[in-house]
């Protein structure tokens, strides 16, 4: 036991027997030496009672409302589900893309001399009927108009694709314009009518393509929904 | 002696009546439950928190730390007194933000004995009106102000809320016998301050 002095106890071991310390309570000279002395007596009593009151302390009132519980977390996804939530935008974007043109062209907005023209990437239908136009003759020798000219302008349009780009009639009307001018070319009217056939079939690929895109993108989403809050 | 302000707890927040089931419920993942844990214990923390940090802002932030901590680690506890559990988790986030404010520039405490000492009524009452035992509440609050630091701390956790030397030598990071040296010397000291306010407490 560490002394102050001759007659008292060091305070810190008076602190520890007013709290209750095992090892000062266990120390036979300071609660002896306490016991008898006033002085040491008060101040071990006086802490004692000052320990009573610190463990009375009241709780506080927070200074402002506090969250009792944490916002709910998005629950950590599947190795497959965040792909397919990355996959949705893209998958729905084109979807959305082909069924408009695909719609459009079915609708007949666009001739299948366009769909021939944007959809050259079919080598089966392009080049056969490339193939052939010089076999079709007219009455007066001269090369037949083709599906993508105009017969307004007697195919001398100077542009030279504009007829193909623009808002020129589709390809039913040429072969139509070019039946009443001449009386006859059923062979003529049957190449178009293949080519009709082939862009329409084509634009309607397109539309079923894009509209099975939309369904794919819808059971994307509802396999993997998106994080609420995101 | 008079009761204290109704406004404001008298006391300690006691366990609820149906505190097992509670907080069974709670470790189960009953959100519900455990917000209904907080919500009630709330006032505890943040007055540990407050008597630890001397701030509010920071006890708040000690106190809202304490509950997420609280929730992420729910399947850590493991029975006996929840309040205890969750008032050692509430010592550990006031202290770690302690450790981290005192590496930014502060203002040193007020010396007490030169009169400067101006210490905020946690409370927010006037004392004038206050009854005895608030008077009392007000006058150790403040003197525990004055104390150094670690003295505060050690004795806060051990003499106000309870916890054994090895509980408070966890939250600190400090022997044990460190613990019970800046225990004794804050007892000491406390007394020192409240001499004048001795009838309060002897009363």
């Amino acid at each position: 036991m560490t002394m102050m002095h001759a007659a008292h106890p060091d305070p810190e071991r008076l602190a520890a027997l007013a709290g209750n310390d095992a090892d000062a309570q266990a120390d036979r000279v300071l609660t002896d030496h306490v016991a008898s002395c006033a002085s040491c007596g008060r101040q071990v009593q006086e802490m004692g009672a000052l320990r009573i009151a610190l463990a009375q302390l009241p709780d506080l009132t927070p200074s402002r409302p506090l969250q009792h519980v944490p916002p709910v977390a998005a629950p950590a996804l599947s190795g497959w589900r965040p792909a397919f939530r990355r996959a949705f935008a893209p998958v729905a974007v084109a979807g959305m893309v082909l069924l408009l043109v695909g719609g459009v062209g079915v609708t007949g907005a666009l001739g299948p001399a366009d769909a021939q023209r944007l959809f050259n990437f079919m080598p089966a239908a392009a080049p056969a009927q490339q193939d052939e136009y010089p076999e079709v003759t007219t009455d007066d020798g001269a090369a037949p108009p083709t599906l993508l000219e105009s017969p307004a302008d007697g195919g001398t349009d100077s542009s030279g694709g504009v007829g193909a780009l623009g808002p020129t009639p589709a390809g039913p009307e040429v072969a139509g314009e070019d039946d009443q001018g001449s009386g006859e070319e059923p062979t003529t009217r049957g190449e178009d009518l293949d080519a009709e056939s082939t862009g329409g079939a084509g634009w309607l690929a397109l539309a079923v393509a894009g509209l099975g895109l939309l369904v794919l993108a819808f059971f994307l989403r509802a396999a993997a929904p998106p994080r609420r809050g995101a | 002696m008079s009761d204290p302000d109704p406004s404001r707890p008298a006391t300690r927040t006691g366990p609820l009546a149906d505190e097992p089931a509670v907080v069974a419920a709670a470790v189960s993942g009953d959100r519900s439950a455990f917000a209904r844990l907080m919500e009630h214990y709330q006032g505890a923390c943040y007055g540990l928190a407050w008597r630890l940090l001397g701030d509010r802002d920071l006890a708040a932030d000690a106190t809202q730390d304490a509950f997420i901590h609280a929730y992420d680690h729910l399947g850590s506890y493991r029975g006996g007194a929840f309040r205890s559990w969750l008032m050692r988790i509430t010592a550990n986030a006031a202290y770690d933000i302690l450790r981290r404010s005192q590496r930014r520039p502060t203002t040193t405490l007020p010396d007490p004995e030169a009169g400067e000492a101006d210490i905020p009524d946690p409370f927010g009452v006037n004392p004038v009106t206050e009854s005895a035992r608030s008077e009392l509440y007000r006058a150790l609050d403040a003197a525990l102000r004055l104390l150094p630091e670690d003295q505060r701390t050690a004795v806060v956790l051990c003499d106000v809320y309870g916890m054994d030397y090895h509980e408070v030598s966890v939250v600190i990071h400090s022997p044990i016998g460190t613990v019970k040296s800046r225990i004794h010397r804050g007892r000491l000291r406390l007394r020192e301050l409240l001499a004048d306010e001795r009838e309060l407490f002897e009363g």
